[in-house]
């Protein structure tokens, strides 16, 4: 298989020619872009007209990813050609956060076939149920389809985020891309290296993906509390203090919620995905070491399917992890590329959630504050 | 170089070697500070995070500090409320026996201030009496060693005062884990409970002692009174002995018939109290039911035969040969209830019926119904006459006398042999009392009566008799045992079927013929048989009745056949129908037909000899009487040994028969006593009266100088045979024990 990447930005244009040779039937382009592209949408237009017969999807997000570089207000392209997997491109509308379960459902009945491998999913980053998109898929799909991939992202605005497909920016838009056949290799590694700390507190009241209160005392004030002067900077600066969420006494690996926006009038806080009432929930801060470690051993486990030929690498990582990391957020991106095969490419971007299967168990679970790789190649 | 600082390079396109340009150092500065800016709003962050959290969880440890405090307060309330409310004392003790905490009973039952004891040694109160202080300590070491509770019923503290406190207590380890910790001391008062008890054995001594005291006036009483009555009968026998004419036969005759009615009272009375006092023991032996049967019919066979009133006994088919049980006690039973149906009956018939009801191999429950054909009883009075000294109504007693006793009397001796009596009654048609008792089977299964049927097997036999019951059974029982049987219910008729099967060339082999019928007598018909030689080759056997055998032996004037009297024993009954029909039959079991055997002629001898019975059971003694009687003898009796031992030495006694055990004095002493007594008195013949046949017993009876013994229950031959050896062997020095 064959795979370029390169990058654009308004200044300095495309990095490398983009044009006809890698254009078929079985090639994939992947672009992801800052927000600002949906109301400029020349060069995306430009890359659609390049690969008429290819199937090209992306995703706004809050920050590029091309190699070991992260930019923002640019462009970060992949193009796969495939020897010998077909494709194949679905989508589905969500109107509502209530329609993610239907999506998925839907996404999963356009492209079921016995030889499916493994689905590629963008979806809207704000008005998505990133947890029942994912039980979606889970309820849809057997067990051996992995299905990874991100939320759009919107920078640290959570006000706005689209899905490329067809040609065309939407919102609402959950798009997916099927890889067929018995040569496509696709490996998967996520991982948070975010800390638990503090009381366990229990889940007063919630209803579905929003957060109202913790111990019978609204969640905003809590995280109000601790953010101390940084509470102005809702609801990005939320972003630092994930909640490690255990759904019953007999959970063992807790799941990690993101916060996706606050509503000063109801007091909630809204997460990427369930907080079901009763759980019992901690705060996570993290540790600029142990993030990039778990980058690291995000990539090794993406790694373990990756054959020695090409390999594309998918880094979605959350936007959360950014914004700890701050100035050596590229330190977690080298530290993958590091982790994958000499002669992988990678590109990726920072997400409002990430959708990888969990630990063989499932073939896809939601996952917050993590970086997850997927790697994709083929075999002869 | 830091990685950062190196990237940074990097970005802005510098080196560490070459310096910058001025925008570019500018640019780079501005990294560098926004790297600080960031660093700070991190370290601002984990500081706050740090600081906030462990506020969290300082608050959340004294939530849960002060809700436990909480928790335990309303706990160890709670546990001093039950402790303080407890009606027993209560001392915990750690493992040095000092008192760890006292409960206010405690303190009020010990009279003490519960602050003073708090904290001192239990052991050095002076609870404890001083003599027990070091067994007290030894139990508490014991306590600590093994865990095991200790328990004391009854223990003494000593108050503060001096006085002492008796109490029950309890103590129990109290356990951490594996380790004892402390002890739990419970006592409580027992003053009350000790006062009570020892009340309760006041008074169940006194009770039994006033029982004690009326037995024994009862018994005293009733020897006192037997005694002098012993005397009147024996002298009124004495007196009709001599000559006396008509009128002083009759007035001494009637003294005795008083005498005899008033012992029989007594008698009644001193059995029904012994039964009461639950006194009685009943005797396990081996015997015939139906011979017992059949004695009760012949006790009142004399009294029915003046009324009028049949007699008859039915044993059916199954009976066993032989029960285990006590023969005396079921035949006072039977005599009882048979003497009220022939009292209460002016016409028609009394009887008994004997059938077996369950026949387990262990044991066989026999129920013997006693009809009658007398007044009947009421319904609302069928319940009342089992009780003691009811009777019917008080017009009967009037009329039909009695003591009221013996029904009483029967239900419980019934009762004690494991049985029931129940009634069934119509008034003007009749009554049966139903006797059921279980007796265990008896070893000896042989069936007395198995010669004499072997022997009539296939018999062809006529049985004549008016009395239509007597009839239906003796064919039954004929038949069952293999003879063949007609009846016919008087003379005629019976000719006509003798000359028919004569003619018929199958003749009957025997005739039985009831002596009374309306139309020819039995004995007229004998003769017509005699007389017809077409006839005379049938047997004959007469039934008799009392008065035929006071008068003359009907069967000797006739000259063949014999007589059987009725009621008929069975035994007596298949024996002489076995001699009959086969002559020189002689039976294994000699028949128990009152009256001297025919054949035999016995010698009266000495039947001028007074014999003194000592017998404790009103009913055996009245059977040997009643055998002396036949056997011509004249008897008296008495009921213990000391009554014997003072009869003999007031009376002239030839002989003595002397039951072994009797209460006052039992045989055994009163023949020692007898013995010693000054003298030709002292060699009076004594002949024992045993119910048991053991190797020991005959040693006994030689030891204390008896001369001979009958084994009970009493056989006339051999009790024949006993008292002739007695009497002609008076001068024999070793007595022959051949009856055993």
């Amino acid at each position: 298989m064959n795979v370029q990447t390169l990058h654009y930005s308004e200044a300095s244009g495309f990095s490398t020619p983009i044009g006809q040779p890698l254009d078929s039937a079985r090639t994939l382009v992947l672009v992801f872009a800052s927000p600002e592209f949906a109301r400029h949408p020349a060069p995306l237009d430009t890359i659609t007209a390049a690969y008429p017969n290819s199937v090209v999807v992306g995703c706004s997000t809050a920050g590029e990813i091309v190699g070991t570089r992260l930019a923002d207000h640019s462009l970060s392209i992949a193009i796969v050609r495939f020897d010998r997997t077909d494709l194949a491109l679905a989508s589905a509308e969500v109107r509502h956060s209530e329609d993610s379960y239907e999506a998925a459902l839907s996404i999963a009945r356009q492209l079921k076939r016995p030889d499916l491998r493994g689905i590629l999913v963008l979806s809207d980053g704000l008005n998505i149920n990133g947890s029942e998109l994912a039980r979606g898929f889970r309820t849809a799909l057997p067990s051996d389809v992995s299905v990874t991939g991100g939320l759009a992202g919107d920078g640290s605005r959570f006000s706005q985020t689209w899905v490329l497909s067809r040609g065309r920016t939407g919102e609402r838009i959950v798009v997916a891309v099927g890889f067929y056949g018995d040569h496509v290799q696709i490996g998967h590694g996520s991982q948070g290296g975010w800390d638990i700390f503090g009381p366990e507190r229990l889940v007063t009241r919630s209803e579905n993906n929003v957060l109202y209160e913790l111990d019978g005392k609204p969640a905003l004030e809590l995280y109000k509390r601790y953010l101390g002067d940084r509470a102005n900077a809702l609801p990005a600066a939320a972003l630092l203090f994930p909640l490690a969420l255990r759904t019953s006494e007999h959970d063992t690996e807790p799941i990690v919620r993101t916060i996706l926006a606050v509503d000063e009038s109801q007091q909630s806080m809204t997460f990427a995905g369930e907080i079901p009432e009763g759980s019992r929930a901690r705060l996570m801060h993290a540790n600029l070491d142990r993030l990039v470690q778990g980058a690291s051993h995000a990539a090794t486990g993406g790694a373990r399917m990756a054959t020695d030929e090409s390999t594309l690498a998918i880094a979605i990582s959350c936007v959360g992890r950014r914004l700890v990391l701050g100035e050596r957020t590229e330190e977690e991106i080298e530290a993958t590329l590091d982790a994958l095969p000499d002669g992988s490419h990678q590109v990726g971007f920072y997400s409002y959630g990430e959708l990888c299967p969990q630990n063989g168990a499932s073939c896809c679970e939601l996952h917050n504050q993590t970086m997850t790789i997927t790697t994709i190649s083929e075999r002869n | 170089m830091h990685v950062l600082l190196a990237r940074q390079l990097k970005r802005l396109g510098l080196s560490a070697a070459a310096a910058p340009s001025a925008t570019d150092w500018e640019k780079f500065l501005g990294h560098v500070g926004r790297v600080y800016e960031s660093a700070d709003q991190d370290r601002y962050t984990l500081e706050r995070s740090l600081e906030i959290s462990s506020e969290e969880l300082h608050q959340l440890n004294e939530d849960v500090r002060r809700q436990s405090e909480s928790a335990l307060a309303i706990e160890r309330d709670r546990l001093h409320g039950i402790i303080a409310s407890m009606g027993d004392g209560l001392c915990v003790l750690d493992t040095d026996g000092r008192i760890l905490l006292i409960n206010d009973e405690a303190a009020r039952l010990m009279g003490c201030d519960p602050a003073q004891v708090d904290g001192r040694g239990l052991f050095g109160l002076g609870w404890i009496p001083r003599e027990e202080r070091a067994h007290s300590v030894r139990l508490f070491q014991a306590l600590l060693e093994s865990g095991e509770p200790y328990r004391s019923e009854q223990t003494t503290f000593v108050k503060p005062d001096g006085s002492p406190l008796t109490v029950s207590l309890s103590m129990r380890a109290i356990r951490r884990g594996e380790e004892i910790v402390a002890v739990v001391l419970v006592f409580r008062d027992m003053t009350e409970a000790v006062r009570t008890q020892e009340e309760l054995i006041r008074a169940k001594t006194a009770a039994e002692s006033a029982v004690r005291a009326k037995s024994e006036f009862l018994a005293n009483m009733s020897h006192e009174i037997r005694t002098p009555l012993n005397g009147i009968i024996g002298m009124t026998g004495l007196l009709l002995d001599t000559t006396l004419d008509g009128k002083q036969h009759t007035y001494a005759s009637t003294v005795r018939l008083c005498g005899e009615s008033l012992l029989t009272l007594i008698n009644d009375i001193l059995d029904y109290s012994k039964i009461e006092a639950g006194r009685l023991d009943l005797e396990s032996l081996e015997f015939d039911a139906a011979t017992v049967v059949e004695d009760a019919l012949v006790f009142v066979a004399e009294g029915a035969e003046r009324k009028g009133v049949e007699l008859f006994c039915d044993l059916g088919s199954d009976l066993p040969p032989h029960l285990v049980g006590d023969p005396g006690r079921l035949r006072q039973v039977l005599l009882n209830l048979v003497s009220n149906a022939v009292k209460f009956t002016e016409r028609g018939e009394v009887g008994v019926v004997v059938r077996v009801v369950d026949n387990a191999p262990s044991r066989c429950v026999v129920r013997f119904d006693v009809s009658d054909t007398g007044i009947g009883i009421a319904e609302d009075v069928r319940e009342r006459i089992f009780e003691s000294f009811s009777q019917a109504e008080t017009s009967t007693t009037r009329r039909f006398g009695g003591t009221g006793l013996g029904l009483a009397i029967a239900r419980r001796l019934a009762e004690l042999m494991g049985g029931t009596i129940t009634l069934e009654s119509q008034v003007g048609r009749g009554s049966v009392f139903s006797v059921s008792i279980p007796f265990p089977q008896a070893a000896t299964h042989t069936d007395p009566n198995a010669r004499s049927l072997a022997a009539l097997k296939g018999a062809r036999v006529l049985y004549v008799d008016d009395h239509a019951t007597s009839r239906r059974l003796a064919h039954a029982d004929f038949v069952r045992r293999g003879l063949v049987c007609d009846v016919a219910a008087e003379g005629q008729e019976a000719l006509r079927m003798l000359r028919r099967a004569s003619a018929e060339g199958s003749p009957f082999a025997l005739a039985i013929l009831d002596m009374h019928m309306p139309g020819p007598s039995g004995l007229d018909i004998a003769r017509i048989i005699a007389g017809d030689r077409a006839l005379n080759g049938t047997r004959l056997i007469l039934l008799t009745s009392l008065a035929d055998r006071i008068a003359t032996d009907p069967s000797l004037e006739v000259g063949f056949g014999d007589s059987v009297m009725k009621p008929v024993r069975r035994s007596a009954l298949y024996q002489a129908m076995a001699s009959a029909v086969q002559p020189g039959f002689a039976g294994s079991v000699k028949p128990v037909s009152p009256g001297p055997e025919p054949g035999r002629r016995d010698a009266p001898v000495s039947r001028s000899a007074r014999i003194l019975v000592a017998e404790d059971n009103v009913v055996n003694q009245r059977v040997v009487l009643g055998l002396l009687a036949k056997l011509g003898y004249r008897a008296d009796a008495v009921r213990n040994g000391l009554e014997a031992v003072q009869a003999v030495a007031a009376g002239a006694y030839d002989l003595v028969i002397m039951d072994c055990q009797m209460p006052e004095l039992d045989g055994f002493e009163a023949t020692r006593r007898i013995r010693h007594l000054a003298g030709p008195r002292a060699t009076v013949p004594i002949v024992a009266l045993t119910a048991n046949a053991m190797q020991g017993d005959r040693e006994r009876c030689l030891e204390v100088g008896m001369n001979d013994y009958v084994t009970k229950p009493v056989d006339a031959a051999r009790l024949s045979g006993a008292l002739q050896r007695c009497f002609e062997g008076a001068a024999a020095t070793s007595p022959v024990f051949e009856n055993v």
